[in-house]
């Protein structure tokens, strides 16, 4: 090839040169095109765009720069030679203005075929530049230097030019018009449009090719073109930073578990979090069908439906992980269409809630023995106030006690007085000592049951027969039965367990008890008394009061064992015959349960424990 | 009156009623003294019990426990220490019926039989026989 080696050796020889200041213009643009094509492909790292545009930035600075060597050479030879290498950097630029529209609006794989023809057209120009004089045919001599001399072959270029511009800047307005104006896409495409329309306003340097003599001020637009592109890709780069460019680092850093899974099940895409989460390589992942992995993740039935849902699946499963423990995972399914609007894959995204659970069970937990701890309170709060209003109540009954019962003793000795000393003992007379006698001793038997009530913890326990309790108190209230004309059914279990009682008091129970029945059947009646004994947990034994009465109003029910709550008319009772029946069962360890009856009337049941420990303190 | 009821003083039972209520013990007096088995005296100053039953040198003593100057634990004491007195009989009785009660305010309750009031005349009767048979 001694051609090209003298050729080199022209190139390089100073001595063949001489100053033209018409070459600096050219070949600063130029320069200042290299650098910013290097600066680009440096900032926008080796995308397809950002090569593209090295590329025709490259070509462009070809074009440029030759126009110092053609200018400068003395000799129009050594001129040729530069218009050659100047015209393989101009028959490049079409093509290459090409490829960077293709890539910066989107479209290089769906036009790649269109852009490595043009590129291979390019190559075909440059070849007949390099090896033929049939496009650079030789050298003009103008007033402002050499200049190429296009023969023949330049007529096809300008046309295959012309038409790749045309699309060019087509593509572009085109992509300009349906971009959003809300996207940064939009701006850049319209510099881009601004910049390559000003560009091309340098094809008047074809001109003087063809002998026009016009200057050849080419580096003016491409100066402009510069500024303008510079400013853009400084402003908003050469490309969008959208969810697609993103993806790799968004799945990298996601710390949710994300699996892409093709609508046949076999995981596509695995991201770190996955990998860790199932303890497997990515690897191990891709091209797996996901039952083989973790069958439980989701059910192969439940897939198709995933696959096919319009909308996300919201669901837990618990899992062994590693180590066999149990974890909780929060799963998102959605899924992905194709443009065709059929469905494609699944996104799984997958997040470890054990800890979560794990606190939301024990706040639960601490949220139900608040619960419980501040009902045992409010019980126990409930307690107190019964006790204070007991207290109280036994207080109130000492005071008063003392009180009432001194003047009743005045009235009771000032009758005995009168009942031995009036001579005349008429019946009258008779009958009004006794009625004043019975009265003071009714206004003493209330006195008596309000210090009873306040003095109820005073027991004395003996092992007794509560049937021959029952006797005893039945016995002291046999007038009053037979006056209101009372029948008793009498049911006493023979052979019943012996009860741990203080026979005074039970026995005042059973009278209180005996009174009411008595008072809720002023039309008379059946009064029945039972006794049995029965295994519960313990061996408990049992007595029951029945009456055919009136009854207890159901809003009455709750307050019956309150002190001083009575439904009987002023003068019948005191209201508080079954509180204290009540604390003397409680202190006898047993309980008293006052229910209506459906056939009328009330039962009372009266549990006691059997036997010597049975029950008190 | 007095004179003739001092002639047949050695028969009767002689009662001191200790208690701040004097309608109470002029009325129990009246009623004990028409059986004519009884010499009672009245004392309504709890705190001048000693001397009353040092100088009337009772055969039983029927004392109140709550009084206004005094209460009647302490007046048993004061009845307890004097040798003239301490093997005098004494009753309570009183409008404080329950033991718990009566044992905040004294505790010699075990050997002091308790009647509560309101008691009729028989009633005191009965117990003072039971007590001062010997």
């Amino acid at each position: 090839m001694p051609y090209f080696n003298v050729m080199a050796v022209e190139l390089f020889d100073l001595a063949r040169y001489g100053l033209n200041l018409h070459a600096l213009a050219p070949v600063g643009v130029g320069f200042l095109v290299a650098t910013l094509g290097v600066l680009v492909l440096l900032r926008e790292r080796a995308s397809s765009v950002s090569i593209t545009f090295f590329g025709m930035a490259l070509a462009g600075a070809v074009w440029m720069m030759s126009y110092g060597g053609i200018y400068c050479s003395l000799k129009p030879s050594l001129a040729l030679e530069w218009a050659k290498i100047e015209n393989v950097g101009v028959v490049f630029i079409p093509s290459l203005v090409y490829l960077f529209t293709l890539s910066v609006t989107g479209q290089l794989y769906r036009l790649r075929f269109s852009g490595v023809g043009s590129l291979l057209l390019s190559g075909l120009f440059a070849f007949t530049v390099v090896f033929t004089d049939l496009f650079v045919s030789g050298v003009w001599d103008f007033p402002w230097g050499h200049y190429a001399r296009y023969g023949p072959w330049s007529l096809p270029f300008l046309a295959y030019f012309l038409c790749v511009s045309v699309a060019s800047l087509l593509l572009l307005g085109w992509q300009y018009r349906c971009a959003s104006s809300f996207y940064s896409q939009k701006r850049r495409l319209r510099a881009f449009l601004l910049a390559f329309g000003i560009a091309y306003l340098g094809s008047v340097d074809y001109l003087p090719a063809y002998g026009v003599p016009v200057y050849p001020a080419g580096y003016l637009p491409i100066l402009i073109c510069l500024a303008i592109l510079a400013h853009t890709i400084w402003r908003y780069r050469l490309i969008d930073i959208t969810p697609a460019f993103a993806a790799n680092q968004i799945l990298k850093t996601l710390s949710d578990a994300l699996l892409v899974i093709d609508r046949d099940g076999i995981v596509q895409v695995v991201n770190q979090a996955a990998c860790e989460l199932f303890d497997r390589a990515e690897a191990d992942f891709i091209g797996q069908p996901i039952w083989a992995i973790q069958g439980r993740f989701f059910p192969p039935e439940k897939f198709q439906t995933f696959v096919r849902a319009q909308v996300v699946h919201n669901y837990e499963v618990a899992l062994s992980s590693k180590g066999g423990k149990r974890i909780v995972l929060e799963v998102a399914v959605s899924g992905i269409r194709d443009r065709f609007g059929d469905p494609m894959a699944v996104v799984c995204i997958a997040r470890d809630v054990s800890e979560r659970n794990q606190d939301e069970v024990e706040l639960r937990r601490a949220h139900e023995a608040l619960k419980k701890a501040h009902q045992e309170l409010k019980a126990a709060q409930m307690s107190l106030i019964q006790a204070a209003k007991m207290e109280s109540v036994g207080r109130l009954a000492a005071g008063v006690a003392h009180e009432v019962k001194n003047p009743l003793a005045v009235i009771l000795q000032g009758l005995d007085y009168l009942d031995g000393h009036l001579a005349s003992k008429d019946e009258g007379v008779s009958m009004v000592l006794q009625d004043g006698k019975d009265a003071v001793r009714r206004a003493d038997g209330v006195v008596r049951g309000l210090l009873d009530f306040s003095s109820t913890k005073e027991i004395e326990m003996r092992e007794e027969s509560l049937n021959s309790v029952i006797e005893q108190s039945l016995l002291l209230v046999k007038h009053d039965l037979a006056r209101n004309r009372i029948s008793l059914v009498l049911d006493l279990e023979e052979g019943l367990p012996a009860v741990r009682i203080d026979r005074n008091k039970i026995e005042q129970v059973f009278i209180n008890l005996f009174i009411n029945a008595i008072h809720a059947m002023p039309e008379g009646g059946t009064l029945q008394v039972r006794t049995y004994s029965k295994q519960m947990e313990k061996l408990r034994v049992i007595a029951q009061v029945e009456d055919a009465g009136v009854g207890i109003p159901k809003e009455a029910l709750a307050k019956i064992f309150d002190p001083f709550f009575t439904t009987k008319p002023t003068g019948k009772g005191t209201g508080l015959g079954l509180a204290v029946s009540k604390n003397i069962l409680e202190l006898h360890g047993g309980r008293i349960e006052v229910r209506n009856r459906e056939e009328g009337g009330v039962q009372v049941i009266l549990r006691f424990n059997a036997g010597g420990n049975g029950g008190g303190d | 009156m007095r004179e003739g009821m001092a002639v047949e003083t050695e028969k009767k039972t002689k009662v001191l009623l200790i208690d701040d209520e004097p309608s109470f013990t002029r009325l129990l007096r009246l009623n004990l003294e028409k059986t004519g088995a009884y010499e009672v005296r009245e004392e309504n100053k709890g705190s001048h019990s000693l001397e009353a039953a040092l100088q009337f040198r009772p055969d039983i003593i029927l004392l109140d426990i709550i009084m206004p100057d005094i209460d009647g634990g302490t007046v048993v004491s004061q009845l307890r220490s004097s040798e003239q007195l301490q093997n005098t009989t004494v009753l309570f009785l009183t409008a404080v019926l329950s033991k718990r009660m009566i044992q905040e305010k004294i505790d010699l309750l075990s050997s002091i039989p308790s009647i509560a009031k309101p008691v009729s005349a028989q009633e005191v009767i009965y117990f003072i026989e039971r007590y001062t048979r010997r």
